[in-house]
């Protein structure tokens, strides 16, 4: 997201939306199940006002469940990258002397 | 066979281009890597169609992207009709004096990995910031290369996951299938048309009959309806507003229910028109990147150009170009005015004011569709056609009675037993038929 800057930025209470990780895509999956509930709906059961109650509550129960999946695997991720980040400082920090040899020594495994 | 006569012909095409060009030594160079390519193509041909296009067509983009020399402040500075001998003069010499680079340096290095150089060379020349235009020698007369920037919308739809996933389709049906991309493109629409949207007419048609038959047992409880509401009017002193009122909501209440409970409210035909046209503006805009090797970066738009160039039919060669006798273009036309015209004999019932509205808007259209079509590329046109054709084939073939007792679509009352009959009688007190019969029987 950092490096494509060309995009005009959406401002929303302040804050630009285009930044915020998972928002669009979390949209974009509740607009996408909704229209697939609501017309699957309409098509099966022939009830206009059915029909626009699930497109709706499927909207909103799939823009939910999305943004928290991929807040939480985001937010994983983020976490990783710090402890690799504070790892590498500390390999800089231990170069060239004898504990460095013994970082590398030990096992690489995901503790 | 067709194909290895379409590659044979280019060859000869950029043979031509490097007799003319053979005298600096990049050309003779070219020369002897078009030789050996051909070699290598002379062998490939047997084995592996895709492979032997790949290399000619690479040799082509090679023998295009090498002459493009720019020059704003060259030595000499020439249009681009000058003739291909001297333009290889001012490559020379603005390759001694400008650009700088050796080009002469990796001559001894594999085929594959001196191409790969010679490519990227160029790409430095012509990307040079010195020199603002890019101007081809000789290839202005062996090959057309487009030049498209789409904006906005045209370029999200044309780089939309649908479009490039119709692109490759195509590309991948037409490759694995081998046939022309004439053929390619009239099976594609033909399979598409029959899969998706004759089904979906089909269902179009069994919801239309259904609810034409609830019509009737509407129009009983209608009635009672209506006495109910006389009898709260006269006998109960119920105000005559409120009766109407109550009478209304209570038929559409009624009508909602006989809806769900056959399950076919009339909204659920315009499936058809909400696959139909997505899918033809996908396809179109598939056809369209093809033309006109879009989206940039792809790499075998070029192949596929080519291919395209001479995957004609009859009196279109060119599947790239337009059609130089506009009989596709007209075609399409006739195809979706017949096809509208058709429509409208094989009505039951008289035309609303907002239908005929509609019915002249559509002949409109359709004949407006002929100048559009006359500017896009005729395999957009063909396309086009063809899907028109089908059109007419799937509504005749929807309204024979047999054909609908086979899907399932319930009799109704004013289904016709013997359609085309009925539709010829009244194409007889046409003005058009009348006329045509009369012009004939002077002759």
């Amino acid at each position: 997201m950092d490096e494509e800057d060309d995009h005009k930025p959406l401002m929303l209470f302040g804050r630009d939306v285009t930044r915020i990780p998972c928002f669009r895509n979390s949209f974009l999956s509740g607009i996408t199940c909704s229209i697939v509930g609501g017309l699957g709906t309409f098509m099966f059961t022939s009830k206009p006002k059915l029909a626009s109650h699930i497109g709706m509550a499927t909207f909103v129960g799939s823009t939910w469940s999305y943004w928290v999946y991929c807040r939480y695997t985001w937010s994983k991720q983020q976490i990783e990258v710090a402890r690799l980040q504070e790892l590498i400082e500390q390999h800089a920090t231990y170069a060239g002397t004898p504990k460095e040899k013994e970082i590398d020594r030990l096992p690489l495994v995901d503790a | 066979m067709l194909r290895s006569i379409n590659y044979n012909f280019y060859f000869q095409r950029s043979l031509n281009f490097t007799h003319a060009a053979s005298m600096c030594s990049v050309n003779v160079r070219l020369v002897s890597y078009l030789r050996r390519s051909t070699h290598n193509l002379n062998l490939n041909q047997g084995a592996s169609h895709i492979d032997s296009g790949n290399s000619l067509t690479y040799l082509i983009h090679m023998s295009k992207t090498m002459s493009p020399v720019a020059c704003k402040d060259s030595l000499f500075n020439f249009d681009r009709n000058t003739p291909s001998q001297f333009n290889t003069q001012s490559a020379t010499g603005l390759r001694s004096s400008h650009t700088g680079i050796n080009i002469s340096r990796n001559c001894s290095k594999p085929l594959i990995n001196s191409m790969s150089l010679l490519a990227n060379r160029t790409r430095y020349t012509v990307l040079h910031p010195k020199h603002f235009r890019v101007r081809q020698f000789s290839s202005e007369t062996t090959q057309y290369v487009p030049q498209v920037r789409l904006t906005g919308v045209w370029k999200d739809i044309s780089e939309s996951t649908p479009v490039e996933f119709v692109q490759d389709t195509l590309v991948t049906f037409q490759s694995t299938t081998g046939l022309p991309w004439w053929a390619t493109i009239v099976l594609t629409t033909v399979i598409v048309r029959s899969t998706l949207t004759l089904p979906l007419s089909l269902y179009q048609h069994y919801i239309i009959a259904k609810v034409q038959n609830l019509n009737i047992e509407m129009s009983d409880i209608v009635k009672k309806l209506q006495a109910e509401a006389n009898v709260a009017v006269s006998h109960y002193k119920c105000p005559e507003d409120h009766a109407r009122m109550l009478y209304n909501t209570k038929v559409k209440e009624k009508w909602d229910e006989l809806i769900q409970r056959e399950n076919c409210h009339p909204g659920k035909g315009y499936i058809v028109l909400w696959t139909q046209i997505p899918l033809w503006i996908t396809i179109s805009a598939a056809l369209r990147n093809l033309c006109f090797m879009l989206p940039p970066g792809r790499t075998d738009a070029e192949k596929n150009f080519l291919d395209l160039t001479t995957g004609g039919f009859g009196w279109v060669t060119n599947l790239v170009a337009i059609d130089q006798f506009c009989i596709v273009p007209i075609s399409v036309g006739l195809f979706n005015l017949a096809n509208i015209e058709i429509m409208n004999l094989l009505k039951t019932t008289e035309d609303t004011r907002l239908q005929k509205c509609l019915l002249y808007f559509l002949r409109f259209i359709s004949i407006a569709m002929i100048p559009i079509s006359m500017y896009v590329p005729s395999c957009m046109c063909l396309y086009w056609a063809s899907s028109s054709a089908f059109g007419i084939v799937q509504n005749l073939l929807l309204q024979s009675p047999k054909v609908r007792r086979l899907a399932g679509i319930p009799l109704t009352k004013t289904a016709r037993t013997n359609p085309y009959r009925e539709m010829y009688t009244k194409l007889k007190t046409k003005w058009y038929f009348n006329f045509m019969r009369k012009s004939n029987s002077r002759i």
